[in-house]
């Protein structure tokens, strides 16, 4: 049986484009697939904090962020995010920016390499976008990190322990190492094969072109 | 006689790999960038955004 494509998907929490991107991307494998793509997919998210100045516990709501920390006007910061919840529901995402609690998400990274390592990594990458974006819940405290992880199957005490002591620390930082050696300055980015690089929630059709290429590619070359 | 104690050597340090694909796509597709999440051809927060940060 043919090895899968792989996919490196660098990509944040805190991050809209990173959940329309997921949505698209899923349906862009949907569409490879239904156009007679054989060979399965193997995602991998990589971590890139797009605010590492963030304060765990931010203290306002989006708005505020980006009207503090960018100096963004605060009536086009309000349009830009209620054109980005508009966008999102056509994807089927609920976003809530008024309730949402802005953190560093660092920890979440940190899950997120745990969950790799534990084989439920695409669980917890879901579970934690629909707790930011949808239920509000806070993403940068160990504790509430635990309750997610616990829901996906996670081992809530070892979750604690492994996070309070920054095992996977170094693991984050190298995956941002290496976004900043591929010129990875925004996210979603992904890496197809190796072979193709993809900025940005592009439309299904540009993924699905993307990984029938790769395909073609492993099949030229076997 | 006591056996030498070795370092433990399940840390390896990550080799970085330089860029190595082809970049395909829509080059305006939507990013977010340093905590900014545009949308094209709608709100500029670029621009908005060219004053830097405050903290």
């Amino acid at each position: 049986m043919s090895e899968p494509l792989t996919i490196d998907v660098w990509s944040d929490i805190a991050c809209p484009w990173c959940y329309v991107g997921k949505r698209r991307f899923a349906e862009g494998v949907r569409r490879y697939q239904v156009a007679g793509g054989d060979l399965d997919v193997a995602i991998e998210y990589h971590s890139f904090e797009l605010a590492p100045d963030t304060p765990v516990d931010f203290d306002g709501t989006e708005v505020d962020f980006l009207v503090r920390h960018k100096r963004m006007p605060a009536p086009q910061v309000e349009q830009m995010l209620d054109q980005m919840t508009q966008l999102a529901a056509t994807e089927g995402l609920e976003y809530h920016f008024d309730t949402l609690q802005h953190t560093k998400t660092l920890k979440a990274h940190e899950l997120l390499h745990l969950a790799k390592a534990r084989g439920k990594q695409e669980e917890m990458k879901e579970r934690l976008l629909r707790a930011y974006f949808t239920e509000s819940r806070h993403v940068g405290r160990i504790d509430e990190l635990a309750d997610l992880a616990a829901e996906v199957g996670l081992d809530r005490d070892e979750v604690v322990r492994e996070l309070e002591a920054g095992t996977y620390h170094d693991a984050v930082q190298a995956d941002i190492d290496q976004a900043h050696a591929y010129g990875i300055n925004g996210v979603p980015f992904y890496v197809i094969d190796g072979r193709y690089g993809v900025s940005g929630a592009q439309s299904p059709d540009v993924f699905a072109q993307a990984l029938a290429q790769a395909a073609a590619d492993r099949q030229a070359t076997s | 006689m006591t056996e030498p104690i070795t370092e433990p050597t399940t840390q390896t340090t990550p080799t970085l790999r330089a860029p190595a694909f082809q970049l395909v796509g829509d080059a305006e597709a939507p990013v977010c960038v340093d905590g900014v999440c545009a949308i094209p051809g709608a709100t500029d927060a670029d621009d908005a955004a060219e004053g830097g940060r405050q903290d």
